[in-house]
Order: C-alpha cells, then sequence, then structure tokens
C-alpha cells in the first residue's frame, strides 16, 4: 500500500501517523520524497517510531549502527529521501521503530537531540539561503524578459504560461520557508521539554501536503496542457462583429475610403487593460492601413514597448530615430516616418500614458494632418 | 561550522564516563549499567548513547581498545579522566553552595 508522504520536518506528526498505520497492521517500508510504502503485519498498538536527523545529510546507518540499535530494542525501518544525486541519495531522517513499551526512548539527552536537530535546522537555513536568492533570479530574469521585450508577452498564444512560472516560483518560496519555519517550531519545543507526542496530531501536517501537492500537480497539469494546445490563431474579425468599441481611425475618417471594413483582432494579457491590432485594405495596395493599439497597465512598460516597436521601424528607414521624432500635443511623445521615395508609405507612433499606438498606411493622405484624430481616439479609450 | 570542544557535560555523558572510570565496557554494558546505578532514573537510548560515544571518542576523551563483529570496547582516555573530575568538582561546589545557603536559611 502506498500513500502520500507527510513532510518530515512535521517529526511528531510523522511518528504519530507511522504509529497509527501500525495500530492498524501496515507497516512503513520505505520512505520516498513522496510515497511511503507500507506492508502488511500484525497490528499492535504499542508500536513506537522515531525519527532521527541524519548527520552530513545523506546515507543510511551502517551495519554495525543498525545491529548495536537492535539490541538495545530499536530496528532500523528506513531513511526519509529528500532526494537523489549520481553519487548518493540525500536522506534527512532515520526511522527507528521500537516494539517493546519498556524499551528506553531512542534520544533520551534532550541537549543532544537539540544540537541533532540544530545542524538540520542549520543545513534547512543554507538552503533557503541558497534556494531563495535562486528563485528570486528566475523572477527577476522573467520580469526583465517582460519588462524589456513587452511586445512578445502581450500577444503570447498562452498568456497563462506567465503566470503559471511565477505561480510555481512563489509556490516553492512558500514551501522552502514552510518547512523552515516548522523545525523552527519543533526545535523550540524541544527547548522547551516538547511533551510526548499524542495519537492523531497529523491531520494538519496531512491537510499541509495535499494543498502541496495539489497545487503542485494542478501547476504541471495545466503547463502539460499548455505544451499540448495548439497555437491560437486569432482571425481579424470585421469590427461590427465586436460587441465593444474597437480602437481605430478607419480609412474614410483619413480622406481615403477604401472598399470593406475596418478588421481587427484583440489579445489577452495580464500585463494590458486591453490590446488591438486592426486593418483595413489590402496589405499591397494603396489605401492601406494597419495599427496596433496597446494599453498597458504600467506606463514604464509602455516606454520600453515603444522603444521596442521603435526598432522594429529601422527597416522602413535608416533607423535614426532622433530625427523620427515629432510634437504631437495631448501625446508624451510621438514618431513620425515617410518614405522620401514613393511618399505613400507613413508610419505614426504615438504614446499617451501606458498606451501606445503604431500605424502603419499606404496612400495619399498625410497622417500628421491627422494627428488630432489619433489623439481624440486614445482619450476616448483610456477611459 | 567548526565544532566546539566540551566545556561542560550533560547529566548522560557524565554517566557514561563514570561507567568506564573503573573498567572497560561496550555501548549495551555502559547502558546496562548506568540503569542499574540510577536505579531506572537515567536511562541511555541508543540515539543517545551512540552520540556520546561518537562525540567522546571524536574529542579523544574515550578510546577503542577493541573490536570483535559489531561489539566495540571503549575505554576512558587521560583527557577523559581530567574532563570528568572537573565537571565533578564544580558539581560538588556547586553541592557545598546549595547546602551552605539552605543551612544559612535554617539557622536564620
Amino acid at each position: 500500500m502506498r500513500r502520500l508522504a507527510l513532510d518530515p520536518m512535521d517529526v511528531p506528526a510523522v511518528q504519530a501517523w507511522l504509529e497509527d498505520w501500525a495500530a492498524r497492521g501496515w507497516y512503513v517500508e520505505s520512505y520516498g520524497k513522496n510515497l511511503v510504502s507500507f506492508a502488511r503485519g500484525e497490528r499492535q498498538k504499542d508500536v513506537r517510531y522515531r525519527l532521527q536527523p541524519v548527520g552530513g545529510g545523506c546515507g543510511e546507518p551502517d551495519q554495525d549502527t543498525r545491529e548495536s540499535y537492535r539490541e538495545m530494542g530499536w530496528t532500523y525501518v528506513c531513511s526519509t529521501v529528500l532526494g537523489r544525486s549520481l553519487s548518493d541519495v540525500k536522506t534527512e531522517f532515520h526511522i527507528w521503530r521500537c516494539e517493546d513499551p519498556g524499551t528506553p526512548e531512542l534520544d533520551t539527552d534532550q541537549t543532544l537531540r537539540e544540537e541533532a536537530y540544530g545542524d538540520l535546522l542549520r543545513r534547512g537555513w543554507r538552503n533557503i539561503w541558497m534556494g531563495v536568492p535562486l528563485i528570486a533570479a528566475v523572477l527577476a530574469v522573467m520580469w526583465w524578459l517582460v519588462w524589456s521585450h513587452p511586445r512578445e508577452y502581450l500577444l503570447e498564444g498562452h498568456p497563462d504560461s506567465t503566470i503559471l512560472m511565477l505561480c510555481c516560483n512563489v509556490l516553492l518560496t512558500l514551501h522552502l520557508v514552510d518547512r523552515a519555519v516548522r523545525l523552527v517550531r519543533f526545535t523550540r519545543r524541544l527547548r522547551q521539554e516538547e511533551p510526548a507526542p499524542q495519537r492523531a496530531p497529523w491531520g494538519r501536517a496531512r491537510a499541509r501536503v495535499w494543498v502541496f501537492q495539489g497545487l503542485y500537480a494542478l501547476i504541471l497539469v495545466v503547463m502539460i496542457g499548455n505544451l499540448f494546445r495548439p497555437y491560437e490563431h486569432r482571425p481579424y474579425r470585421p469590427v461590427s462583429q465586436y460587441d465593444r468599441p474597437v480602437p481605430c481611425v478607419s480609412l474614410a475618417e483619413l480622406g481615403t475610403p477604401a472598399e470593406g471594413e475596418v478588421e481587427a483582432v484583440d489579445f489577452h494579457s495580464i500585463w494590458a487593460k486591453s490590446v488591438w491590432w486592426t486593418a483595413e485594405g489590402s496589405y499591397d495596395a494603396s489605401p492601406h492601413c494597419s495599427a496596433e493599439y496597446y494599453s498597458l497597465r504600467f506606463s514604464s512598460m509602455a516606454e520600453n514597448l515603444e522603444e521596442q516597436l521603435l526598432r522594429r521601424w529601422a527597416y522602413l528607414g535608416d533607423g535614426d530615430h532622433p530625427e523620427l521624432r515629432v510634437a504631437v500635443p495631448g501625446t508624451d511623445s510621438a514618431w513620425y516616418w515617410r518614405d522620401e521615395i514613393q511618399g505613400k508609405r507613413q508610419a505614426l507612433m504615438l504614446r499617451r500614458g501606458g498606451q501606445v499606438l503604431d500605424v502603419f498606411y499606404l496612400g495619399e493622405a498625410d497622417l500628421m494632418e491627422h494627428t488630432d484624430r489619433y489623439v481624440e481616439m486614445l482619450e476616448k479609450f483610456q477611459q | 561550522m567548526a565544532k566546539q570542544p566540551l566545556k561542560s557535560l550533560t547529566e548522560s555523558m557524565f554517566y557514561v564516563l563514570l561507567a568506564l572510570w573503573r573498567q572497560e565496557r561496550c555501548g549495551t554494558e555502559i547502558a546496562a549499567w548506568v540503569r542499574e546505578l540510577t536505579e531506572d532514573r537515567v536511562t541511555l537510548g541508543p540515539g543517545t548513547l551512540y552520540a556520546i560515544l561518537g562525540k567522546f571518542q571524536e574529542e579523544e576523551l574515550i578510546k577503542e581498545t577493541w573490536s570483535q563483529g559489531r561489539m566495540r570496547v571503549y575505554r576512558i582516555t587521560d583527557a577523559g579522566r581530567a574532563l570528568f573530575r572537573r565537571e565533578l568538582e564544580n558539581m560538588r561546589r556547586c553541592v557545598d553552595d546549595g547546602q551552605r545557603e539552605m543551612r544559612e536559611e535554617e539557622e536564620t
């Protein structure tokens, strides 16, 4: 029989849990990181289990030690596994069993017991000091990636993957800290002459394991689901098919009407209030207008997005950005480019607070004469 | 972090050294002797006993004299005797101080 393992850091809970199973006739055989194996045996009410912190953090007691302990009434059962490396198995606690109620406790010296747990605690803190900065670094890199290249994260097909990564990191941090806090509480109880563990104080420990394992499983399932989910192709649809207003300025408003209707597609992201792409007219024929509209939650992110979009303009001209800057009232910054040879291709970018609008136009109209329409549209959608 | 050398003994440690004061013994003999001497007041579980023996060997307070199979026999070293004497002296002073205070209280 296998059961979900309680966290060995809940020392009294694990001891009582194993004793309760023994009373029901099930004896622990191995204690893995996630699962505990039990073997059927006779029901015994007086069986005691004790967890002993492993000195050095790996391995099992040697045969001589096992025999010496057995002679004094304690039988080695197994060790709780923390993890495996190429060379050894990292263990946290040795589990000992005693069937004779008259046999003295495994550890009878409180000071030495405290010392052994002190070593374990130091290792636990070391793991936290090593683990938390690592998790913080991963979060920082993620944050930097989103911040410096926001466009990719605003348009990603699976917007929940960023949230999942964040959740996973937060959960790992919480788990590490939770383990250390429990060990600190336990050692504090040891110092205060901890009372003998009672039967069944392990309900909370089991609930905690279920919560953590459930959350890990959920994240894993969603991540795997994301891997197999086909990339969501979002087709352009006429704006009349949307049940909410779409931020766009039509070719008719620019004075160069085209056949057909403005088409639009929207994207969802945790970083933006709304993201719209619109297009009107054929891409390779005049008149044509396509635009990307972003309403971001953070103004500083909008500045980064503006820079990123501007870099894409390089292929339109010589990429010498300062010359493209223009002054447009009602915006924080504005950029304008016009193809000097053909004179028909134009690009305009406006940033206002957290909003960024990037317009590409092919036609006879002069976009600079219509900036007030775009500013008006930004004002309207800012609300 | 380097381990601090032993400066004082816990009760269990005291009795382990005492068990080896006059004769060499193995682990189980030490536990049985202490239990008998203290009339079950001090018991040594295997976790405690072997932790103490390991610690004492590390600090050269005891020495393994011979082993046969898994049985190991230990004897106390001069350093062990010196530490035990110092501990005993401290305890004696504690007892003297306590008794003097109590006596004075009774006299007044």
